[in-house]
């Protein structure tokens, strides 16, 4: 097996669970298989040197610091993120999925930096040592964008508090 | 571990299941290989920019250093039968080298009136007519 088909394994096996995290980081299909691509691109033009070490590790960094600095010219720009699918139906607080709604809706609003900790957190389930060494920040950082990220996310769903505590 | 940070994961996970799988592995590699090649081109075309331009300012700047253009009649009006023909011979050798074919007699001397060191008063236009010149100055 050569490398290149070394690679074409490590990318089959990984781009699925790549792809997830990308959608969750820009919140469009079409946006996520460009942020993988292009850091697959990335790791493809290194795997002679990143397969030695850690691939994984390698296209993950890769993937996050991209979209925070895709973030930060769109910002510049002011050119608006895309968003996930529109809710179908109004969020109810009676409903779960309604307060699924309203969380998706919350998320989207966080500015790219405290989403790419809260995904890097709470969906890759990285530790905070971890999320600073992928997004090249301090463990300080990492934890006030979190903090001050679920309190956004908490501040946006004062309705569905109750509910929160009643699903326990 | 608190509901909120659970109900968040769960969210998460539910959202991230929306994604559609598919393979990258192709557009990747072509990618890559497409921004190898420009990265060679580019390379390459500077690198022929030096390699071609250097020896081009090289010249040019050696060709500027000397005191003046090598003109081939330095001393225009020394351009006269005289019987010295060799030392007012006008560049007499183009010298391939770089710099000027510095004539042997005096070059620092302006070339307008490049009269070497010829004894004989060749007359020139300063010359009054009626200087007795022992040498026929035409």
């Amino acid at each position: 097996m050569d490398e290149h088909d070394r690679f074409a394994e490590f990318a089959r096996v990984r781009t699925p669970a790549l792809i997830r995290a990308a959608y969750l980081l820009t919140g469009d299909q079409h946006a996520a298989e460009d942020l993988v691509q292009s850091a697959l691109t990335k790791t493809y033009a290194r795997w002679g040197r990143v397969r030695h070490e850690d691939p994984e590790a390698y296209v993950r960094t890769a993937m996050y610091r991209e979209q925070v600095s895709w973030w930060r010219r769109r910002s510049r720009q002011r050119q608006l993120a895309p968003t996930w699918a529109t809710p179908e139906r109004q969020a109810d607080p009676a409903d779960h999925t309604g307060l699924r709604l309203a969380m998706q809706e919350a998320l989207l609003q966080l500015p790219q930096p405290q989403r790419a900790v809260i995904v890097l957190r709470y969906y890759e389930d990285l530790s905070e040592t971890q999320v600073a060494e992928i997004l090249g920040c301090s463990v300080g950082t990492v934890r006030s964008r979190a903090n001050r990220a679920v309190h956004r996310l908490r501040a946006s769903l004062p309705a569905f508090e109750p509910l929160l505590e009643v699903r326990a | 571990m608190n509901r909120f940070d659970d109900f968040l994961r769960s969210t998460l996970s539910e959202i991230a299941e929306e994604a559609v799988p598919v393979n990258l592995t192709q557009r990747a590699v072509g990618a890559a290989r497409r921004k190898r090649v420009t990265t060679l081109t580019v390379a390459g075309v500077a690198v022929a920019a030096i390699l071609i331009g250097t020896p081009i300012a090289v010249a040019a700047a050696g060709g500027g250093s000397t005191p003046g253009t090598p003109a081939p009649s330095p001393s225009p009006s020394v351009a006269v039968p005289s019987p010295s023909p060799s030392v007012s011979a006008p560049v007499p050798s183009p010298s391939p080298t770089k710099g000027a074919p510095t004539p042997s007699p005096s070059p620092s001397k302006p070339k307008t009136s490049g009269l070497p060191d010829n004894p004989t008063p060749t007359p020139t236009s300063a010359y009054p007519s009626n200087y007795p010149s022992p040498s026929p100055s035409r």
